[in-house]
């Protein structure tokens, strides 16, 4: 057993970990820019 | 009117966030394919010890992370500032994120080196694991705790302490070493490392030090974000 199979699992995990994170940041910045536009419409009226 | 385009720091937080992943990935093919193997007699799964060039900067940027969080757990009890806040929450957040990588990818690897996933009596391994849980603890209670002074102070007091750890963890190997290996990049006769391997852990830590920053940036607008749409419905509510 040299390990190999173990690397592969842990490369996945984090790459698994690090794209949820900034997947999360994407969709929280989009959809708070969102909101923020519409706060600003509705101001305007 | 607010201005709702977003901000150059958002741009400059992406930039450095998809350069810091395409870093990560280049280490992680070169900890592969360009990383020499370890000696086989020496190491159980020679194989396994690939799994270094992303868990040490993972704990490196954990670290960082904590650092952070007690900044601005200063920050916010000196001055109630919220930059302060936006640091510790920022903090709390990748303390989390590289904590978790640290605890999954360590065990990992100690399943196919020791033999087991973990050792209750390796003085590193828990206090690494009570830290990421204290970091676990701060975004939850974020989560759902109504946010306030009498809040922020509660957190921002258990982050003071919980960074107690930090040192404790970091010197762990040097004070008391059971199974963990102990610090990599020190040179001398028992840590030496080849060449290859320290020119990809270093590049691992680059890589994940712009990545660090990108991603802080990034968790730092989104708090900001946050905070503005609360001020915009108080305001539209005729609040204060």
């Amino acid at each position: 057993m040299t390990g190999t199979s173990e690397m592969i699992v842990a490369y996945t995990i984090l790459s698994f970990i690090l794209a949820y994170y900034v997947n999360h940041l994407r969709s929280r910045i989009v959809d708070l820019s969102l909101q923020l536009e519409i706060f600003s419409s509705d101001s305007e009226e | 009117m607010p201005d709702t385009n977003p901000p150059s720091s958002v741009r400059i937080g992406i930039g450095l966030t998809a350069l810091g992943i395409s870093g990560a990935v280049v280490t992680a093919l070169m900890g592969v394919y360009y990383a020499p193997v370890v000696d086989s007699t020496a190491f159980n799964a020679p194989e396994a010890y690939r799994i270094l060039y992303w868990h040490v900067p993972f704990a490196w940027s954990s670290f960082l992370a904590f650092c952070m969080l007690f900044i601005g757990a200063v920050a916010w009890y000196k001055d109630r500032s919220d930059w302060g806040w936006r640091w510790f929450s920022t903090g709390s957040d990748l303390g989390l994120l590289f904590g978790l990588g640290v605890i999954t990818s360590g065990p990992i690897w100690g399943s196919a080196e020791w033999g087991v996933p973990w050792d209750w009596g390796d003085l590193r391994l828990n206090t690494f694991a009570l830290l990421t849980g204290v970091a676990l603890f701060l975004v939850l209670s974020r989560r759902s705790q109504p946010d306030g002074q009498e809040t922020r102070d509660t957190l921002a007091a258990v982050g003071l302490f919980g960074f107690a750890l930090v040192p404790i963890t970091a010197l762990a190997t040097t004070w008391y070493q059971k199974r963990h290996p102990g610090i990599v990049l020190v040179s001398g006769e028992e840590t030496g490392l080849d060449p290859a391997i320290r020119t990809v852990l270093m590049m691992g830590f680059v890589s994940f030090l712009i990545l660090f920053v990108g991603l802080a940036i990034l968790s730092n607008e989104v708090i900001r974000m946050e905070d503005r749409l609360e001020q915009s419905k108080s305001e539209l509510d005729g609040g204060p």
